[in-house]
This record gives C-alpha cells, structure tokens and sequence, in this order.
C-alpha cells in the first residue's frame, strides 16, 4: 500500500510538473473549442449538418471522434510510465528496493489514468465553453444541455480509456517497447473499425469487434431521423451493453495477467546472445594489423544502400511487425475482396482498380499512421538505444543517417504495399477471375499510392527531427496528417495549399485513366519539391552529437549550409515554384472557378434580365443535326437545325437559347432565322462550375402563334485547356464518350431564380410566390410549360472503330474514308432529351417477338449481358400484356463508363458499367439479388413510365409517377422470374435504403410532393407492391393500363398532361372503400410503422400438431417533415400479416390479421415443425424495424406445459 | 552479519553458465570479489540483491533465507549497479526523496535528515537541485551511492564503485565505505586492486562463474612469499620467455617489457624475486597455481 501512495505520489507530481502535459491538455482544449466553433460556422457560411451542432446527439459524437486524439496520446502517457524503468535503466536500482512491483505498476497506471483523465476533460472544457462563445450565431444552436456531455463521458470516453490503457499498460509491460504500444492502439482503432466495416451485415459481429463503442454506436441510430437527432441520447441496447463489458473484461483480464506473470528478469530476445563466458585472452601481439582506409566521397552513397538496408531489417525482421502487418492487411483485404462494390448485396467482380481502391479505402488511416509512428521509431532508435554516442563520431557524412532512414522507410512502404498486390492478387484468383491488369496495379500502387505515402513520410521524418519529443512529434504529426487536412477541406482550401493532397484518378477499362493523369503529375511533382525541401531542412536541423538547444542547432545548421546545398536547394524551389505556377495557371486562370458570390450574381442578372421574355417562347418540334466525333482528338462538332413553333397565345418577340458551357464549348454560329447576332449575352453560373451561356434573339417581326422558325448553329466541344484540381471531367474521351445536355435548350429556367426569401430581398428582388403544393405549380400556368416533344434526325460520324448513337432508329450506316457514320431517325414527338455515346463496342443481338434487343457492351465485359437480354424480354412481355403494346420498336443497351446509374431513353438505355455490367451475381446465395435485370427492367419499364406517359417534369409529383410505377413494374418483372422470396428480399433492401437516406434528409415529404430519391424509389417500391397486395395484381394493371392509355403521348387525340393526383384519383377508383385509407397512407401522408416479433413459443402435441403462441408488438406513427413521431391508432379496416415458415421456408401459415396497437398475441396451430414466426414477413408495412420482424420459437414438449 | 552461500549455480536461457556451484562465507566487513569480466560477479551480485533466480543453492544471511524471503532481504539491502539510467529531468533531492520513501521511511523529518546527510556525504549538496540526467559521469555515480547507502543498510553491495570517480573521490568513497564496514557486510566488485588491497579483511577471485581463491589478502600475498620473481626483456623474446617460465604477467615499462614469473624454486640471477602483491595473487589464481584446491592441498601436505 506504502508503495502504491508513494508511486501514485511521485508520478502525479511528475505529470504536473511536466510540460508536455500541459501541452496536451492544451491541445485538446484547443481542438474541440476549436470544433465546435467550425461547426457551427464561425470560421465559415458552410453548413456543415442538417441539424444544430450542440445537440445531445452531436456533442456525442464529436467528442467521441475528439477523443481518439487524446487516446493516441494516452498511448504515449502510458507506454512512457510502464517503459520508463526498463528505458531509463533504472530497473536494478528500483527492483532492488523493498517495493512490491504489483503496487508499483498499479500505481504508475493510476497515476497516467488520472493525468489522461484530465487531458479527457479537457475536450469537453473546450467544447463546452466553445458553445457558449459570443460571436456565435445562436440560431445554429440549441440551449446548452448538459445531457450529451455526461453521456459521452460515462459510457464512452472513460470506458475507453478503461479499455485502451489497458491493453496499452500491458502490451508496455510484457514487450516493453513504445512502438508495440502505439501499434496496439493503431490495431485496436483502425483493426475494430476494418473489421466492423467489413462484417456490417452480421451486427453481433461488427459491434462487439470495435472496441471504441463506434459501430454499436453507429448501428443503433442509423435510421435515425434529424428530429430524433436532435432531441435524443441513443438508448443503451444489449449489444452496446455486451461491447462495453466484453472490452472492459479483456482489458482488466490482460492487465491482470501481465501483472500476474510479470518478472523483472532482463528479456531475452532469441537474437541477443550474451557472451557470457570471455574467450581465453591469449597474450596479445602487440603489432597493429595495417588496413587502409578511403574516404571516397561516392562510398558516402554506398553507406547510405547499406544503412537502409539495416534499418530496413530493423522493423522489417521484427516479427511482431510482420505478423501484424500480415494480419492487418490479408484476411481484411481477402473478406472484402469478395465483397467489393456491393448492391443489393451483391458483389462486383473483383476488378483491379476496384480492389485497390476498396484496399485504399481500407487503409489510407492505417498507412497514414504506420507512418507517423515509424518515422518516430526510427528517427530516435539511435538516440533510446543510446548508440548514436558511438554512431555520431563515425565519419561519415550528415546527411547519411536522415537519408538513410527515408529510404528504410520507402523500403518498408513499398513492400507493404507489395503486400496489398498480392492480396489483391490472391483475391482475384481465388474469385475465378484472371483480368489481372498489371499495368493499372503498377499505376495505382506505386505509382499513385507510393509517392504520396513518401510525400507524407517527409513531413513526418521533418517533425520528428524538428521537435524534440518522441510523443510530441508523434502528436503534432497526427494533427497534421488527420486534422488540418479536414479542417482545409472542410473550409474548402485549394488542394494546392493542403500539403499532399492531389486530384483523384479514378480509373475504368473504357478509357483508362482519361486526363486524369497529368493532374496528378504535376500535384506529385509539386508536392515532392515540398518533400525534398523538408528533407533538407530536416538535414539542417539534423542532431548530431550531444547539442539540443535550438541555438546551438542553428548554428550547426548555418555551417552545414554549403555551396552545393545552395545550388540544390536553388532547384528545389524552382521546381516548386514552376510546378505550384503550372498549377496556378490550370486550375484558376485556364479554368477559374468562380465565387458563389458570383453565382448568386449571375443568377440575379439572369432573372432580371430575361425573366419578362421568358414567359412565351417557341417549342422545339424536329431538329436536324449532324454530330461529327473524333474520339482521339476528344473533339466533337455539331451541326443543326431547329425548327420552333410558336405553342403558345401570344406573339413571341425574343427567343431565348441556353447553351451549357462544359466541355468548352463554342458557338461558331448561332442564327436565328435570319438574326446572326444576339441582342442579350450572359453567362448564367448555376454552380461555381457549370457555367451556361445565354442568349437571346430579337427578331424582326414578332412571331405569331402557330408560326414557325428555325435555329441554326454550329458548335465545338474540345478538351478543357488545362485541368481543375477536382474531378476531371470524362465525357468526352477516347473510347466511351457520354454526352448529355450538350445541345441549345429554348426556355426560361425558374429554377435558376434565387430561392431564398433573405437573398432575393438582399439584392432587391420580389419575393417568389411559395411553390409548395402542385396546386401552387398548376396555378403558374405557362410558365412551367413541359418539356417539348420532339422529332429529329441525326447523322452522327465517329472514329472507323467505334459505334456512335443517339436515341432513334438506325436508318442508315456507312464508312467513309476512315470515319464510321450512322444516321438515326426519331419519328414520333418524344422528350427532347438526347445524349450521345460513342465507344469500341460490342454487340449481341437478340429479339422479342420481332422486336430486336441490342446490348452494346465492352469488350471483356460479358458477364451479364445475356442477363440483360433476359430481363429485357421477361419485361417486354410483362408490360405489353398488362400496361399497352410496345411504342418504340426497339431496345438498345448501351454500356457507359464509370458511373453507377442509368437513364432511359425511348428505345435506348444508357446503362453505366457500375450498375449491372460488372455485377458478380450468385445465383446460388438467396440473399443476393440479380439487381442487373432489377434496373433494367426498370429501364425499360420507363418506356413506358416517362416516355409514353409524359409527365411535366417541372411540377412536383411528376418524378415519383416515372419513378414509383418503373420500380413496381421491375418488381413484377422480377417476381416473374425469380419468385416471391427474392421480392422479400428486394423489399428488405428497399426499406433499408429508405430508413438510412431518410435519417440525412432534413426534411421529409409524402410520396405525392416529394422529389427524393429514397421517397421515389425506395417507398414507391415498396408502396406499390403493398397496394399491389390489396388490389391485387390484375385490378391494379388494369388501372394503370387505362390511366396510361388516357394519358399517352401516342394517343391520336392531345391527351391532358398526366399529374400525380389523377394518378392517385385513377387507383381510389379502383380500391374498395375500405381500403382507401391504404391509398392516402402510402400516397399523401407520412406513415411508418414499428412492427415487432417478440417472442414465440410452440408446443407440440401428441397427435403430431404444434400449437404456436406469438406475440408481436406493433405501433403506428404519424410523422411530419422534421422527423417528429405521433403515435396514431391502426384503422379498423388494417390488417397485418402473420405468416409461419417451416423448415425448408416454406409457408404453412400466412393470414391477415387485424391486430391491435401495443402488443399481441396470437395462438396458431401448424400441422408441421415451425422454424420461424414472423410478422409482415412480405414487407408490406413501412416497418422501421424490418430487421426484427422474425423469431424462432421455442419448442416445448407437451408433458412439461401441463 | 555474515552470508553463508551454498552452492550457488545459475544457467541463462542460451546455455551461459554464469555461476558454478559457488559457496562462499562473507563475514561482516569489506569483502572484496575480484574478477575478469564475465567471471560470474555480478550475476551473483544481481542474486544477492535479490533481482536473479538462481538454479540451486541457497544464501543465508544472518540466518534469514534470502531467496525465500526477498522483500525482507531488500528491506535490508543497498545495491549500487554498475551501469544504471535516471529518470530524465528529475533532481537528485526529489529522486532521492523517492527512493527513500520506497525504502520505507515514511517520517519525513527523517527521511529530510537521511537525504540530506548523505547529499552531503556524496558531495552533492550544492548541486542537489538540479537534475540527475545532467550529471557528469562521476557525479552520476556518487548519486548511485547515496541511494544505496539509504536506509542504512546492513548488505551493502557495490559493483564498481569507484569506476569515474577522481582521486579524492575515489579516497572519500572508500573511507565511507570502511566506515561502514565496521557494522554491515559489504561486498565490493571491482577491477581496482588496490581497493581490495587497502579496504578489504576478505576477498574471492572468480572466474568462469566459479570461486578460484578465497581468503584474507595478507594471507594469500604471503602464500606466495619467495615465489615471485621480476625480470625485464625486449619485446620479442617474449614468447621465448613463456615457454620456458610460468609468466604470470607482463607490462610495458619503459620500452622493455617487465615480466613476473612464478617459481617455486629459486632462479638465476637475472631474476630479481618481489615482494607478491594482491595483483600477483590474481594472476596466479588465474593461472591455477593458486586456488582453494591448492591451498588445502599445500596444508594438506
């Protein structure tokens, strides 16, 4: 007990006295009050969450996230208190006390918990004082609530720091090296948070592996709405229960341990042979042996191979560093191999640039912090194994023993990443799949991956050789490498400015690497001059010899400072300054980006200029056009001709022609009639980087309604001069052009109107009417006209190789010289929406009844194509039975690079690689889903859901009828082919991308009013296929057939514009009147459910039934635009279905049952051995705890119940 | 006061056999432990001081059974290692307060007293402020010996002491170390000769982790009376002389090497016969012409 006061005594005095510790606690303050204040926009107009920042909720998880800072430092606070007797080599003089080394350990561990206690408490001091700052503005904050603070701290920072001091204390007692420490911490962070992430499916598994709380964290409020939010504290669930308990027992057990089994007796490593006994001395020749020695300077460069090459054995032969890294990087990498790009749970085929990216997405922290530690480790070896007395007075030269290191250290990098390849590699053949690429691993590994990791490694070495302190260094350099580079992001600084930082390089099989490459280039050759720059500083400040303090540093540094070091550090800042001025030039006078200042100018301007003419204008009706692509040269001419009809009431004086900008384009010619030159010229910036030209012309004589005119222009698109230091943009390029919106539109865009009533009176502008409802749109009338349909022909010409298209019937194809030519004819009014796709294809034909089916695809890309067909003729035959016959004579498939979407055009479909080329379907798994014939049915369904039936698609609603009826139709279609359970399974994914979207919408609308993606596809589906349930499949698609045939643009007679709310009306119509609630539930309101399983028992009766007891729970919930819940009552008419599977799935029970809210319980009996008991087992509720909906019953023998 | 040693034997883990079957009997004193590096000396200081297991034997001291009872043994015991660190930037008064109070004296008008007795007997008192990591190597040394020396210990056990110490240091130390002899056991490790010669009542030779020689330095140097004999020749008859003579030693005096050699009988005149000192008994300990074996086979015959 003596020992353990005194211990606790001495260290707690040595922690005040120390200024590290106060450096740290200042740290931490500084970076959480430094958090908070950027949150809540002190430094910046961003908005950076949908809901306030000092909510319960939030201060959680900030703090959380802090706390890992704090807890990388714990990791040197301890590492230091258990080391330091075995560092200081104090262990003979302290173990030789009458001291009992368990309350000497105990002690030193509670004396560095309490020092790390405070550095704790300093993070939410920082935060909480951060709130109350006066400059702040108090409506992006709520009133201050203690809640949050005392809930993160209780459950998870000091629990964490149980857990992790822990583990560090005795990972520091059993090796007694500072490096294995911190590795602990790396592997408890990064290793919990891989593993969590790669088993997210297998919930028990993915929360109880991360031992910071995160994921349990994370799980249990992933649907969580903003409301929720912002008002509550997550509930403690038996998983985060079990997380906390299981890492606070492993932790206590292994200190326990440690301490049981610890002995102060030296280590032993198997490598170290003591000589214990002296070799007989014999009687010594006292003549020197002669040797010679040279001082040739190039044996300087010969040192520093044979010095890496030791440091390298170093780490590299440690074999806890091995197995670690072995550990860490293969059997993550070999799971998630297998899982790569996964939708609808199902994989993508392991592609190259697929795995390295999902490898990089893995383990940039992991490298990153290897990094920081490592150049720690060996920048102070020398110094900790109190060599460097011997190595310093070696002559060789300064720069010999930094240089060395660096290249230990790219050694050691590069045979990491080595290890990647060959996981990926091994992921790869064990897949099946042999695209090896090794040209795209090289570029990618080491030739991308590589140089920044070394970019990163020279900041490090600067800092650890700069500062003094181990733990410091490693601190400062954290900051650096994690925290600075958000924060500059975060508050959009120029890549240029965030040291490493380059553009990305995304990579696909059509075209390679596009443009992206230079970019990258001259960001590495930037940055690396940044690099050696450091390095030489580095080199300066290089500690040779006993000197520390900064003065006498300085002047070893001016004396090392010679003419040769000049000269190269002349180049040096040449290369910098040449590189950062190419950039420069790029990035912001080439292509400058504008301000939103700017763009909120602009898009005054606009309205105020062409607001009162764009109120009528003329409609296009055909256009003439002739594309001519040249794939190579990234180039593309278009030659055309518009023909516009007056539509509307009134004389149209000034016809108003947008043009989108990207791409370069450039108008060589534009005439109106006979008007070649425009009266008003404005570029209109919808965002800083989608600049559109606008033009109008004023035309001599009004022209009257019904008249007609023509457009003609001619245009270029060439390749951007220069790169931007984001994205690079690919739709032109070299094989896979993908060009969309690139030809004139005639209109006024309301759209591009400020919104804001606080910015449009800020500039003097009326207030906009409010266009909440559709009734609010209708009432604008003409000015929200729909969108022209149109005719045209097209005649495109690409490269000899490549196959071009735009929507239409091929009429004629023909080669001229080594040019490939195509004409394409649309002959019926459809939308004007007319992309153009040009690439190395290849085709497989096919039909339906007549009608061909076309899938043009890369080569190499085969794997679902015959998929597609399938699913093409499953869906032509569904909705030519049940909707109307087809109107576009045919379906063509077009595969396009690198997105992961697809659009659907009459009779063609832009389908990206992302979204079902490259899907690695299995058919033998139940849970994964062939979502490639998914979207392509629902592609084609839109040839009829959006291009038959044309809705406007300025007026709200209009979305969710293309959209919700596509998904049911793809839902049909699949049913047809693969049966109910894969429609459960679909809907299952569906309600979980509902929840999760929905919890980062501010605000939320019903299916009639709402824009959103996850409302639109996500509820639609699962909303139609529940109405589908009560109308039943029939009755339904005899709705829809008829409301499409009253609505159809191929109807003779000019059909009324279709509009959500007929639509709506259309199936009341046909819905009992008891079920109606059903249609406004779904439909107009915001209804979810909470449906629960229980628990069920059955009991087995001896003639061979079973008697099953179920209770479920179930609430219902209104919910309004923030999120807020009601609870309401069910309606009377409201059933919900119960369903009982048996051992091999299938159904021996399944009714409807009118239950009531709160719990139930229903008594069934079965003639066979139920499995699992279920409620809305077919997903027909918006169930928000649709993964609790089943449970396995207990049997029970029927002697025990009575 | 005394330690009994009983067959004391230790093999480290990669096959050293640091002490072999060693017994030795300390009495209260100076005991001096003379040695070639890796003859077993501080391996058995380290078991003394209670921070190595041995293999088998035992140690008794004053009765108590000290691989038994190792918190009693160290409650009794100062060590002062022969390399030891500092905790960085801590001063010698703080550290040495801290050690104290782990020896166990919680009286702090005591423990100031004891602290700052010895500050002033390791002539640290004017620097006792500033920190230990700063010290020269002398000075770190002497604060090694004012953390042994608290608590008053009844087992002092110093392996080279006087190692960086200069001259009126070095006669400092050893008259507080002989002072302390006159009431504890001190055992002292040392290549110096002459400390042993000057302090010490008994001493052993090791070698090879086993007891050589054991006795009372008088004793042995007068064992070897009329054995010793001095001679001076160049340099390259040397070998000549070792293969006719048993040379126990030679150094360089002068440009000519002066050699000692051991003869029982008498030899020519060239030979000029010395009076054997402490170091002269080293060597032929070494060299196996004096050993325990020999001196009760030289009283045996």
């Amino acid at each position: 007990m003596n020992t353990f006061l005194e211990v606790l005594r001495f260290e707690l005095t040595e922690q005040l006295r120390s200024r590290s510790f106060y450096f740290y606690v200042l740290v931490c303050f500084g970076l959480s009050f430094g958090s908070i204040n950027l949150l809540a926009g002190a430094f910046s107009d961003v908005q950076v969450a949908i809901e306030k920042v000092n909510s319960p909720y939030a201060v959680l998880v900030g703090l959380t996230a802090l706390s890992a800072i704090a807890l990388l430092v714990a990791a040197g606070i301890f590492s230091q208190s258990v080391c330091k007797d075995f560092e200081a080599k104090t262990a003979d003089m302290i173990f030789s006390l009458p001291i009992q080394p368990r309350s000497l350990f105990i002690g030193r561990w509670v004396a560095a918990t309490i020092a790390t206690i405070w550095i704790l408490l300093s993070l939410g001091t920082g935060y909480a004082i951060g709130e109350h700052m006066p400059w702040l503005d108090r409506e992006n904050l709520l009133p201050f609530n203690s809640a949050g603070y005392i809930y993160v701290y209780c459950y998870f920072i000091l629990p964490n720091l149980l857990i992790f001091s822990g583990f560090y204390f005795s990972v520091g007692l059993m090796t007694r090296r500072t490096l294995l420490v911190y590795l602990t911490g790396v592997i408890l962070f990064i290793g919990g948070g891989i593993l969590s992430h790669i088993f997210n499916q297998w919930t028990a598994v993915a929360t109880s592996v991360d031992a910071t709380g995160a994921t349990a964290l994370a799980h249990i409020t992933q649907f969580w709405t903003s409301t929720q939010r912002e008002t509550q504290l997550p509930p403690l669930t038996i998983e985060f229960l079990i997380n906390r308990v299981l890492w606070i027992s492993l932790s206590v057990g292994f200190i326990s341990w440690t301490l049981y089994t610890f002995s102060i007796a030296p280590k032993f490593s198997r490598s170290t042979k003591l000589m214990g006994r002296s070799p007989q001395v014999k009687d010594l020749q006292l003549s020197l042996v002669p040797v010679h020695q040279s001082f040739d300077p190039l044996l300087q460069w010969r040192y520093v191979a044979s010095q890496s090459w030791v440091e390298f054995q170093s780490i590299a032969g440690n074999r806890w560093f091995i197995v670690g890294l072995l550990l860490a990087t293969l059997p993550p990498l070999l799971i998630a191999g297998s899982s790569v790009g996964l939708v609808y749970q199902t994989p993508l085929y392991p592609l190259t640039h697929l795995l390295v990216d999902q490898s990089g997405g893995l383990y940039t922290q992991l490298f990153k912090l290897l990094l920081i530690f490592l150049a720690g480790d060996m920048i102070w070896r020398d110094r900790s194994a109190q060599i460097h007395q011997l190595t310093d007075v070696l002559p060789i030269r300064n720069f010999v023993p930094l240089l060395s290191k660096y290249v230990a250290l790219a050694l050691i990098i590069l045979s990491t990443l080595g290890m990647v390849m060959v996981s990926c590699l091994l992921v790869q053949t064990l897949a099946g799949f042999t695209q090896y690429e090794f040209s795209v691993y090289f570029i990618l590994l080491f030739t991308k991956a590589l140089p920044e990791l070394l970019i990163l490694a020279a900041l490090s070495f600067f800092i650890q050789v700069a500062i003094q302190n181990l733990y410091l260094g490693y601190l400062i350099t954290a900051l650096l490498l994690f925290i600075v580079p958000q924060t500059a992001a975060f508050l959009k600084f120029p890549n240029i400015l965030i040291y490493g930082n380059t553009p990305a390089a995304p990579y696909s099989q059509f075209d390679g690497f596009g443009t992206a490459l230079t970019p990258l280039r001259a960001f590495q050759g930037y940055w690396s001059s940044w690099a050696v720059l450091l390095l030489s500083i580095a080199f300066l400040l290089w500690q040779r010899g006993e000197d520390k303090t900064w003065r006498s540093r300085l002047k070893v540094a001016i004396h090392r400072w010679n003419r040769s070091l000049r000269y190269f550090l002349i180049a040096i800042l040449t290369t910098m300054m040449v590189m950062g001025g190419w950039i420069y030039y790029n990035t912001r006078i080439l292509n400058p980006i504008v301000s939103e200042r700017q763009v909120e100018i602009s898009r005054v301007n606009y309205e105020q200029m062409f607001q009162k003419i764009g109120t009528a204008q003329p409609q296009v009706q055909d256009i003439q056009l002739r594309y001519e692509l040249y794939p190579q040269q990234r180039r593309l001419q278009a030659t055309g001709r518009y023909e516009l009809q007056n539509q509307t009431k009134q004389p149209i004086q000034q016809v108003l022609i947008n043009l989108n900008l990207d791409n370069a384009a450039q108008i060589n010619r534009m005439a109106l009639g006979s008007i070649t030159q425009p009266s008003m010229n404005q570029i209109l910036y919808i965002s800083p980087d989608l600049p559109v030209a606008v033009r109008a012309f004023r035309l001599p004589q009004p022209l009257l309604p019904g008249e007609i005119t023509t457009l003609d222009f001619e245009l270029t698109w060439q390749p951007k001069r220069g790169f931007s230091e984001f994205q690079q943009s690919y739709g032109l390029t070299t094989n896979g052009t993908s060009l969309d919106g690139i030809l004139p539109t005639i209109s006024y865009e309301l759209e591009a109107e400020l919104t804001e009533p606080e910015q449009r009176s800020h500039y003097g502008l009326s207030p906009r009417p409010q266009l909440k409802t559709l009734a609010d749109q209708l009432q604008l009338g003409d000015r929200l006209p729909p969108q022209p349909l149109v005719t045209w022909t097209v005649t495109v010409g690409t490269s000899k190789e490549q196959t071009a298209v735009v929507p239409g019937l091929l009429q004629r194809e023909w080669r001229e010289g080594d040019r490939h030519y195509f004409e394409y004819r649309m002959k019926q009014p459809v939308m004007f929406k007319m992309p153009l796709y040009s690439a190395r294809y290849e085709v497989r034909r096919q039909q339906w009844q007549n009608l061909p089916i076309e899938i043009y695809y890369l080569k190499g890309h085969e794997f679902n194509v015959n998929r597609l067909i399938r699913a093409t003729q499953a869906s032509l035959e569904y909705y030519t039975q049940n909707f109307s016959p087809t109107p576009f004579g045919q379906v063509r498939i077009f595969e396009l690079p690198r997105e992961q979407y697809a659009v659907s055009l009459p009779g063609t479909i832009g389908f990206a690689e992302y979204i079902g080329f490259l899907a690695k379907v299995d058919q033998r798994n139940p849970n994964s889903i062939d979502y490639p014939s998914y979207v392509t049915a629902h592609e084609v369904a839109h040839q009829w859901w959006g291009h038959q039936l044309v809705p406007n698609l300025r007026l709200i609603g209009a979305r969710t009828m293309n959209e919700m009826l596509s998904q049911y139709s793809a839902l049909m279609v699949m049913e047809k082919l693969y049966g109910e359970h894969t429609i459960h399974k679909i809907l299952e994914h569906e309600l979980e991308g509902y929840f999760l979207e929905r919890s980062s919408t501010p605000e939320e609308q019903p299916l009639v009013s709402s824009d959103a993606d996850h409302v639109v596809y996500r509820k639609g589906a699962v909303a139609m296929y529940a109405l589908k349930q009560t109308l039943g499949e029939d009755t339904l698609n005899q709705a829809l057939a008829q409301y499409l045939q009253e609505h159809s643009i191929t109807s003779p007679s000019a059909p009324p514009l279709p509009t959500i709310l007929d639509l709506l009306q259309a199936i009341k119509d046909v819905t009992p009147s008891d079920r109606r609630f059903l249609i406004s539930d779904w439909l107009e309101n915001m209804i979810i459910y909470d449906a629960q399983a229980i628990q069920a028992t059955a009991v087995k009766r001896s003639n061979g039934r079973y008697e099953v007891t179920f209770t479920a729970s179930l609430q219902k919930f209104q919910t309004d635009k923030k999120g807020n819940e009601t609870p309401i009552d069910l309606n009377p008419q409201e059933t919900v279905e119960i369903g009982i599977l048996g051992e091999n799935d299938q159904w021996l029970y399944r009714q409807s049952h009118h239950l009531t809210s709160g719990e139930n319980t229903i008594a069934i009996a079965v003639t066979q051995l139920p499995k699992q008991i279920g409620i809305d087992l077919s997903h027909h509720l918006l169930n928000r705890s649709f993964k609790n909906i089943r449970v396995t019953p207990l049997i029970v023998p029927e002697q025990i119940r009575t | 006061m005394s330690i009994i040693i009983q067959d004391l034997s230790k093999t480290y883990p990669n096959g050293t056999q640091a002490l072999r079957h060693v017994s030795l009997h300390i009495p209260t004193g100076m005991f001096g432990l003379l040695g070639a590096n890796g003859a077993g000396k501080s391996s058995l200081m380290r078991t003394l001081a209670t921070l190595q297991e041995p293999d088998s034997g035992s140690i008794l001291f004053n009765g108590l059974d000290v691989l038994k009872h190792k918190q009693r043994m160290r409650q009794l015991l100062g060590y002062l290692p022969q390399e030891f660190g500092v905790y960085p930037g801590i001063s010698a008064e703080r550290l040495l307060h801290h050690f104290a109070a782990l020896k166990g004296i919680t009286r702090v008008k005591e423990r100031q007293e004891q602290v700052k007795f010895l500050l002033h007997q390791t002539n640290l008192y004017e620097v006792r402020h500033k920190a230990v990591s700063g010290y020269s190597g002398g000075m770190r040394r002497r604060f090694g010996i004012a953390q042994a020396l608290l608590g008053n210990p009844q087992l002092l056990i110093v392996d080279e002491p006087t190692a960086g110490l200069d001259p009126a240091e070095r006669v400092r130390f050893l008259n507080l170390l002989s002072q302390l002899g006159e009431n504890a056991t001190v055992i002292l490790s040392t290549h110096i000769v002459e400390d042993i010669a000057e302090l010490c009542s008994n001493l052993a030779i090791m070698a090879q982790g086993q007891v050589l020689l054991t006795g009372q330095p008088q004793q042995l140097m007068n064992q070897l009376a009329g054995k010793i004999w001095m001679v001076e020749i160049p340099r390259d008859r040397l070998p000549c002389y070792q293969q006719k003579f048993q040379v126990i030693s030679h150094k360089f005096y002068l440009g000519q090497l002066r050699l000692h050699i051991y003869s029982n009988d008498a030899l020519t005149a060239d030979f000029t016969p010395v009076q054997p000192d402490l170091e002269d008994v080293y060597f032929c300990a070494i060299a196996g012409l004096l050993g325990n074996q020999l001196v009760m086979s030289e009283r045996s015959k």
